[in-house]
């Protein structure tokens, strides 16, 4: 009887201990979580943005190239 | 008289804190529609209604291009399941959401890191990509594909008057959820004809036989046992929203019936598969019941209380369930709850039917019930002799 007692105390500290262990987290989860909040989001993968093919060339740069073309 | 006085506050109290809890979780969803489009992407402005859940948005970072938002709610495990899907003007899905899930998060996230919503982005609303449900997590799974299929169908309508072709989807009560309703209404049936006095055989052996169907069926072939969550589906109202499988919620609803009629609580002495593994261990041993303390009563009640009114200020039914159930016939749940289930084992070895007798919330919920049916009769008695005076 003494036996069984002793047993009844502690499988019902172990529930008590787990079940709070269970639950609490649970709770804090949720408490934190912003009202409005969404759970899950996939979205469309940014890609970079296509450059321009036109190359812009400065003047400076076109009479450097030019400089050693002695025909004009 | 003390004793009885202190449990009639208390009776009075708990289902206040449940009203309490109840509208406290009420204000608390009560939040815009549009608060959750604007948590989707930071790119969403400007939102305004076009419809019932369907919205039309601009894009931040190119002003002046429009974008077709719409919501759609399917019945999932533990309740309905909200999705979002967002379409550019071109008709290319931008972004799907899981706005709102009852559902347990380790089944959902399951779903979710299984890849299920990666396809979806970037496909056109006319040629919405075919995906498989997840085994393991069919009905959340289905929820949330036949949700982004329909809120694409919708947006598909609303820019072009030409509707996207839906995939054919489930029905919300579908044949499996039907013969599980019926095999939870057959026990229940057989149960009330052994506990009956017309009943010609032994109604050990009876019980015994029930329990053994009842294990096998409900318990490894159906995984149906009614929770803390399924109260909490029935007092909430969830269940009007709809679910995915009902037969749970009949459980309840036949166990309580039962108590009420035949003055027995002839589900956990007879149906439940949990408490029916519990006593198989525990006639190894031969052990007897535990003797539960006053305070270990009123901890396991408060334990209980405190659940239940947290599930329904979060609104969530998963909030709720500590119970072992599912890892001891399914394998699926937390550390915690695997601890628990070796606890409950070891412990069926030592005393009988230790999870029952001293922390299951239903055995709570029945001595509540048992009170409150008490109380009535001996109001109904007091009030009689009045009115016959």
């Amino acid at each position: 009887m003494n036996y069984q007692r002793i047993a009844t105390f502690f499988l019902f500290l172990f529930f008590l201990g787990l079940s709070l262990v269970e639950l609490a987290p649970k709770w804090k989860e949720a408490a934190h979580k912003e009202s409005g909040s969404v759970l899950y989001v996939r979205s469309v993968k940014k890609t970079a943005p296509a450059r321009s093919e036109k190359k812009t060339v400065s003047y400076d740069s076109i009479l450097k190239a030019n400089s050693k073309n002695k025909d004009g | 008289m003390r004793k009885l006085t202190f449990e009639r506050a208390a009776a009075i109290l708990s289902l206040l804190v449940l009203v309490l809890a109840w509208a406290g979780g009420r204000a608390r969803v009560e939040e815009s529609a549009s608060a959750r489009i604007l948590n989707i992407s930071n790119d969403i402005t400007n939102i305004s209604p076009v419809s019932e859940n369907l919205y039309r948005a601009e894009k931040r970072s190119t002003p002046g291009a429009p974008l077709h938002i719409a919501l759609e709610s399917r019945p999932s495990y533990g309740g309905p399941l909200s999705v979002a899907v967002v379409a550019d003007e071109a008709g290319v899905v931008q972004q799907v959401a899981i706005l709102h899930s009852t559902d347990t998060s380790t089944y959902l996230s399951k779903v979710v890191e299984s890849g299920i919503l990666d396809p979806f982005p970037g496909s056109r609303l006319n040629a919405l990509p075919v995906v498989d449900a997840i085994s393991g997590a069919t009905i959340s799974s289905t929820a949330i594909l036949e949700g982004i299929q329909r809120a694409g169908a919708h947006i598909a309508t609303a820019r072009q008057g030409n509707p996207a072709p839906i995939s054919k989807t489930s029905s919300p009560l579908n044949r499996k959820d039907v013969i599980k309703s019926m095999a939870v209404v057959l026990l229940f049936g057989c149960a009330l004809c052994v506990a009956g006095r017309r009943f010609p055989w032994s109604k050990k052996k009876g019980r015994y036989a029930l329990m053994a169907v009842s294990t096998l069926v409900l318990g490894f072939l159906y995984g149906t046992q009614f929770s803390l969550a399924s109260m909490h589906l029935l007092i909430s109202g969830g269940w009007m929203q709809g679910l995915a499988s009902y037969a749970a919620l009949i459980c309840l609803v036949l166990a309580i019936a039962v108590f009420f009629m035949t003055r027995k609580n002839l589900y956990c002495a007879t149906l439940c598969p949990f408490g029916a593994v519990q006593e198989g261990l525990g006639r190894i041993t031969g052990c007897s019941p535990p003797k539960r303390t006053p305070w270990m009563t009123w901890t396991a009640r408060l334990i209980t209380l405190m659940a239940l009114s947290a599930a329904l200020f979060f609104q969530n039914p998963s909030k709720a369930s500590f119970e072992p159930f599912g890892m001891a016939f399914n394998f699926t749940g937390s550390d915690a709850l695997f601890a628990m289930t070796i606890v409950i084992v070891i412990g069926s070895l030592m005393v009988k039917r230790p999870w029952c007798r001293l922390f299951c919330p239903v055995t709570g919920l029945f001595d509540y019930l048992g009170f409150v049916r008490n109380q009535w009769t001996r109001f109904q008695r007091n009030k009689s002799p009045k009115e016959t005076s």
